[in-house]
């Protein structure tokens, strides 16, 4: 993928994030990737369209109550934070996915999405992640967040006519 | 008047978020149903009286653009205004909501006040 592809998908992941959840993101390098001490996410979805594809948001467990809290406008202790936390994090990822479409593609190519999915991550597992090609590492507020964007264009970002607006 | 309104969306969250921004709207509410397909949201509809339908675009069982068209061919639900919330942002998916009969369109990420604009333009408040 292309740098410029990169830097559409940190800016639609902060704005995403600021706007729905109010959390704020700061691309981070790998080596600084630190995935502490506790349990791990791995939310998935796929699409398909002008090209097929799949998005994959690793975070870690605790930060999926404190998506539930902003969305709900709720302390991240409550039951109700506690109790929409996976379905937060997947309607997070939802969301981020249609809109990176379309920074993407742009607005003409109408693409289908699958049902956001969410399982645990082992942490050794989260750690390989952060080291693998085209996985991105960002800051949210106190937490480490991995974000990968796959394309199967055929011939890579090379045959990809890019963003149409 | 209260309004009665049905909210289509398959994430549990998102319909606790558009029940908050309809209580903060000001629009004198009478029931708030939800649904969590277009499947469950017709049998609302064929049950109760609604107003004004919330509906997203990507649901399992039965999408948003589905439910619309069975709205579409039932001539007790056509009349029935439907706002779409949704990630969707695709111009062509939208040109094609509109043909449908849609009365307005939110994109998430999505504010209470967005919501609040959308129902007072639909509902001419």
């Amino acid at each position: 993928m292309s740098c410029a592809a990169y830097r559409e998908i940190e800016r639609t992941f902060a704005m995403v994030l600021e706007k729905q959840v109010f959390m704020f993101v700061e691309p981070i390098e790998p080596d600084s990737f630190d995935p502490g001490g506790g349990a791990w996410l791995a939310v998935t979805m796929g699409f398909s369209g002008e090209f097929p594809g799949r998005v994959l948001l690793a975070a870690p467990e605790a930060m999926a109550p404190e998506v539930a809290a902003n969305f709900l406008g709720v302390d991240s202790c409550t039951e109700a934070a506690i109790a929409e936390a996976p379905d937060a994090i997947k309607e997070l990822l939802n969301i981020l996915c249609g809109n990176l479409l379309t920074a993407l593609a742009g607005v003409e190519p109408v693409f289908e999405l699958t049902t956001p999915r969410v399982a645990p991550l082992p942490g050794p597992e989260a750690i390989a992640l952060a080291g693998e090609p085209g996985v991105q590492v960002f800051q949210v507020d106190d937490h480490c967040v991995l974000l990968r964007v796959d394309l199967d264009i055929p011939g890579g970002t090379s045959g990809w006519r890019g963003r149409r607006t | 008047m209260a309004y009665n309104i049905l909210i289509v969306d398959d994430s549990s969250t998102v319909r606790s978020v558009l029940g908050k921004a309809l209580g903060l709207s000001g629009i004198p509410l009478g029931g708030v149903f939800q649904a969590e397909h277009g499947l469950a949201a017709l049998a609302v509809l064929r049950k109760e009286w609604v107003d004004l339908v919330f509906v997203d675009v990507n649901m399992p069982v039965m999408g948003g653009l589905q439910l619309l068209r069975e709205m579409k061919a039932d001539d007790q639900l056509r009349d029935v205004p439907v706002i779409v919330v949704s990630t969707e942002g695709s111009a062509t998916r939208i040109a094609e909501l509109e043909a449908m009969g849609i009365k307005g369109f939110v994109r998430k990420p999505f504010t209470p006040e967005s919501i609040k604009d959308t129902i007072d333009k639909v509902l001419g408040g």
